[in-house]
């Protein structure tokens, strides 16, 4: 308990009021760079998505209000919606999220134990499909999976006679999904990535040295013990990132197969479905309500991630 | 004489049953025989074979016509059946109407005519092996039209043009099976210019000729024996133009080419044939599309225009008896406007026909009216199918199909159910599941946001955690009752692995009756799992299950592995008990417990759509618990990663040697009983002077 001061003055003079304000315009003066852009790239464009999915609008009209109907529409008249988004873009985001982060977290871990030298040009390497994935999934992926003899999967196995004509890796239905897993695993190490390397580099070497004093006795029990607490930051930004990723990720399924709608929606992710009614059939009001549901996944998730890797304390 | 696989799986099965009927006495053993020498057999609803009512009976038979080793017969226009009478040189044309032999062709061109084929035009092609010519005459007069000889063109080479079979499509381009030609079913125009081999079947190899053909070196692989594809017995085009094939498949040839439809280019349109090891000589498509084919041995397959096999029905066995409905060597088959399948046998010389019974009408009722998209009218049809053969699975799934047209999905699951049709099942199940969604999800929805508003505003409102003290407080007096405290222990296990095990070594936390509990709940759960799953991944039923198996081999298992693992670690500086892995492995598979339970009740409201949901959560479960009860190893035995590893690997191969020798020992001590009792017979025996 505070001792209590003393009151010299009952009552703040217009002087004091003044200088308090000039004090809040102060801080609020410092933060406008910030307050601007966020508000301008993330809290008005989702503030104005929020409000368009409670409406009608084809981006010719005015928007009309139409209540909750957009969202009763999604949960009963969607056929596609529930039949192949929602179990395509979990199954995706079950697969690459988790997934991408293992793999992200592995080989930061293992490049974190080779030269500098070495290390920067593997980085690079891994680094590189998240830098630009539409020239490798256009250029690189395309062409390996393409669907006549020329493509290299086919002319592989048709040259060990594993098949007697071509599959259509990217236009059938029964392939186009692991495909995507396939490409999107392979693209997983981004920014996350980077983070935890980076993580993983600055831990502190004594602490190695004196958990070996303590008893530890294999690389294993390393990374239990310090490797993993000491980068758990890094691994909770990998972990936001990779689910973020995961349920984002729609250009994907478009790029490999060419088309929008995937072949029989088969590799339709929910991005792909906002696209599909935003930028297709021109009905904003409704691809904003899947942005919101799709929003509402995301932020969940993300929740979930910090339950698991969050501070407690 | 040449056995194919299925007749051998078919009888196997069939085997199987009549040992299970007689064990246990089912009522099915009532299953009457009829008046009829051979047996049909359909599909179960466990996609099993079983005997099933006649689906046709032996009608007419004809042996009065003086044929000599006919090989070929299809029927033509106005119900007349050409026949190809090879060893006599000529066509004979019988009416199947009248029974008389209606006109007898005897181009003096023929040498051994016997693939015949009649187009719409009443064009009569017939296939001489012997002249290596296709003879084309007219179907009423017998006039000779034309010829064509062996193609001159480049691309046919030097191969053998000789004619075995033969069928036209509506252009008259000729589809002709040549005596061993392995490229394919030669084509030619309809002016006989020839147009490439159509429709080549295809070689399978083994794993081991897969490497072969990957590592061996050129002449390696020249000195391998040649590995040759299943060769084409006959084709026939159907009246829309379509072209089938059937294909006699060496052993261990398992492509499904037994039976082919063909699009232009000769690619097979069936993509999942039921039959695989279908190995005939004729086919026959009639105007419904329904496909007939027949075995050298007179066995009868029926199929829908989809390629399903509605039932196949014979004697399967060779007689010299002459006995209506059974076969020496069967070459032909045709099927009559009416129905009515007639059999040519080359070694008897004679003709048998078979008249399709009511059920067999109904069922083909049914399947021409659903394919016409009138559904109402075919489920009608199904139904009076159903009053002659309740198990009929073909019934119950062409009703659930009309029901799932007409939009009755509850009652289409249940005929998918009584069909064992899981893909249907699970189309119509997505619909029943969509219908209840439209209509309760909202209110799910709303009652669950409202939930957490409330329980947000009671948190907002109780700052001074007097209701939340209060539960966690009663939460924790619950957890902490000492009966149920060793109980809970499992969630910190499976939380905290490494920590919970090494407690759990200073014996300070979790018990030996946690541990029981938690292996009765793992039992409880594998039992769940076994035996209540959804009907989509049940694929056993219960009553087929032997739970002898079942709980035998958990019990059996469980034990073995703790004892096995006991010992092994033992000689290897292993420091934990017999009950320390007992309550090791027990608290460990807790993860696994609340999978399986979860699984199964998961899988009441999963459709196909979402069943990677399930193997996810199950593979999930696996690693987690797996995981688990490694660390545990690790910390009971203190051992490290390689040591674990060494451990368990030895423990798995001691398990597979214990199984071995107990199984010996089984034996060996039933020989032993077998002994006493013999003695001991033969003992009674001498003293009471009875035999």
């Amino acid at each position: 308990m505070m001792e209590k001061r003393p009151r010299i003055r009952t009552q703040k003079t217009w002087g004091d009021r003044v200088r308090t304000m000039g004090d809040g315009m102060h801080a609020l003066f410092l933060l406008m760079p910030y307050g601007i852009l966020f508000s301008m790239f993330i809290a008005i464009p989702t503030a104005i998505a929020i409000f368009l999915s409670f409406t009608y609008f084809d981006l010719v009209q005015t928007p009309t209000f139409a209540g909750l109907n957009n969202y009763i529409a999604l949960l009963t008249q969607d056929g596609i919606f529930f039949r192949n988004v929602l179990p395509n873009t979990l199954q995706f985001a079950i697969i690459v999220g988790p997934g991408g982060y293992v793999i992200s977290f592995i080989m930061a871990w293992i490049l974190a134990q080779i030269q500098k030298a070495p290390r920067t040009i593997f980085a690079l390497c891994l680094f590189m499909p998240s830098l630009a994935p539409g020239v490798f999934v256009g250029t690189l992926w395309v062409t390996i999976f393409s669907g006549n003899q020329y493509g290299f999967v086919n002319a592989m196995l048709l040259n060990w006679d594993l098949i007697d004509q071509p599959i259509q890796f990217l236009q059938s239905a029964d392939h186009i999904m692991w495909v995507m897993l396939l490409v999107s695993l392979w693209s997983a190490m981004g920014l996350g990535f980077l983070a935890m390397l980076a993580g993983i580099l600055n831990i502190n070497e004594e602490l190695y040295e004196a958990a070996y004093i303590d008893g530890i006795r294999n690389r294993f029990q390393e990374i239990i013990y310090i490797t993993i607490p000491s980068v758990k930051p890094q691994m909770l930004f990998g972990a936001v990132m990779a689910i973020v990723g995961a349920f984002n990720a729609g250009g994907i399924g478009v790029a490999l197969s060419g088309a929008n709608p995937t072949p029989q929606y088969a590799g339709q992710l929910i991005t792909n479905h906002i696209d599909d009614f935003a930028f297709i059939r021109y009905e904003m009001g409704y691809a904003a309500a899947v942005s919101v549901v799709l929003l509402c996944m995301v932020w969940v998730f993300s929740k979930l991630a910090y339950k698991f890797f969050g501070e407690r304390d | 004489m040449e056995r194919n696989g299925l007749m051998i799986m078919v009888k196997a099965i069939l085997a199987f049953i009549l040992a299970a009927l007689f064990a246990f006495g089912s009522p099915m053993t009532l299953l009457a025989v009829g008046p009829n020498t051979t047996m049909t057999f359909a599909f179960n609803r466990r996609g099993w074979v079983v005997r099933t009512q006649d689906a046709y009976l032996p009608y007419r038979n004809i042996t009065t016509l003086g044929l000599n080793q006919p090989t070929g017969m299809v029927f033509g226009n106005h119900d007349l059946l050409y026949i190809a009478d090879t060893g006599n040189r000529r066509i004979i044309v019988f009416d199947t109407q009248t029974e008389e032999v209606h006109n007898i062709f005897e181009f003096e061109g023929f040498q051994s005519p016997r693939g015949v084929f009649v187009t719409a035009e009443d064009w009569l092609y017939v296939a001489d092996a012997r002249a290596n010519a296709v003879f084309i005459l007219c179907a009423l007069t017998g006039e000779h039209i034309r010829s064509h000889y062996t193609p001159t063109s480049m691309a046919f080479t030097d191969t053998l043009f000789s004619p075995n079979r033969i069928a036209v499509d509506l252009r008259g381009n000729m589809f002709i099976v040549g005596e061993g030609v392995y490229d394919g079913v030669i084509q030619l125009s309809n002016g006989g210019e020839f147009l490439g081999f159509f429709a080549a079947n295809r070689t399978t190899r083994t794993f081991i000729q897969m490497l072969q053909d990957i590592f061996f070196t050129e002449r390696q692989r020249n000195a391998r024996i040649d590995r040759l594809p299943g060769t084409f017995s006959n084709v026939t085009v159907d009246n829309r133009g379509v072209i089938y094939s059937v294909s006699i498949l060496p052993m261990g040839n398992f492509t499904g080419d037994g039976l082919k439809r063909h699009d232009m280019a000769g690619r097979d349109t069936f993509d999942d044939m039921i039959i695989w090891g279908l190995q005939h000589v004729d086919l026959c498509v009639d105007a419904g599309g329904f496909i007939y084919t027949v075995s050298p041995d007179g066995w009868i397959y029926v199929f829908t225009n989809r390629g399903e096999m509605i039932f196949y029905f014979g004697a399967g066995h060779l007689l010299d008896t002459d006995i209506a409905g059974l076969f020496r060597s069967v070459t032909a088959l045709a099927v009559s406007s009416a129905g009515d399948i007639w059999v040519l046998d080359d070694q008897s010389n004679f003709l048998q026909s078979f008249r399709p019974t009511e059920y067999t009408r109904s069922v083909f009722e049914a399947i021409t009216l659903f394919n016409a998209g009138l559904y109402e009218e075919s489920a009608v049809v199904w139904e009076d199918v159903l009053r002659h053969n309740q198990m009929s699975v073909l019934a119950h799934t062409g009703m659930g199909r009309a029901q799932l047209h007409q939009g009755n999905h509850t009652q289409a699951m249940a005929s998918f159910y009584l069909g064992g049709h899981r893909d249907y099942y699970s189309t119509a199940y997505w619909e029943v599941r969509n219908q209840w969604l439209m209509d309760n999800l909202t209110v799910v929805l709303l009652t669950v946001a409202g939930l957490f508003l409330l329980l947000s505003v009671m948190r907002h409102l109780d700052r001074k955690r007097v209701v939340a003290g209060a539960w966690g407080g009663a939460k924790a007096k619950v957890m902490n009752a000492p009966f149920l405290k060793p109980v809970f222990f499992a969630f910190s296990v499976a939380r905290h692995p490494i920590d919970s095990y090494y407690y759990m070594k200073l014996k300070e936390k979790g018990s030996l009756g946690g541990a029981v509990f938690h292996f009765v709940l793992f039992f409880a759960a594998y039992m769940v799992f076994q035996t209540s799953r959804g009907f989509l991944v049940q694929m056993t039923e219960v009553v087929d299950m032997d739970f002898m198996v079942v709980i035998g081999g958990f019990f059996g298992l469980f034990i073995l592995f703790i004892l096995s693992n006991y010992l092994v670690t033992s000689i290897y500086d292993g420091e934990g008990s017999v009950a320390d892995i007992f309550k090791l492995v027990s608290y460990g598979v807790f993860p696994l417990t609340i999978t399986l339970f979860g699984v199964t009740a998961l899988s009441h409201v999963i459709t196909h759509n979402e069943l990677f949901l399930l193997n996810f959560t199950l593979f999930f479960g696996f690693a987690y618990t797996v995981s688990v009860l490694w660390l545990g190893f690790q910390e009971i035995h203190n051992y490290g990663f390689k040591q674990t590893f060494l451990s368990l690997f030895v423990t798995a191969c001691f398990m597979v040697i214990a199984i071995v020798v107990l199984f010996n020992l089984s034996i060996l001590l039933n020989e032993v009983r077998g002994f006493i009792e013999s003695i001991a017979r033969e003992v009674y025996a001498h003293v009471t002077g009875m035999y």
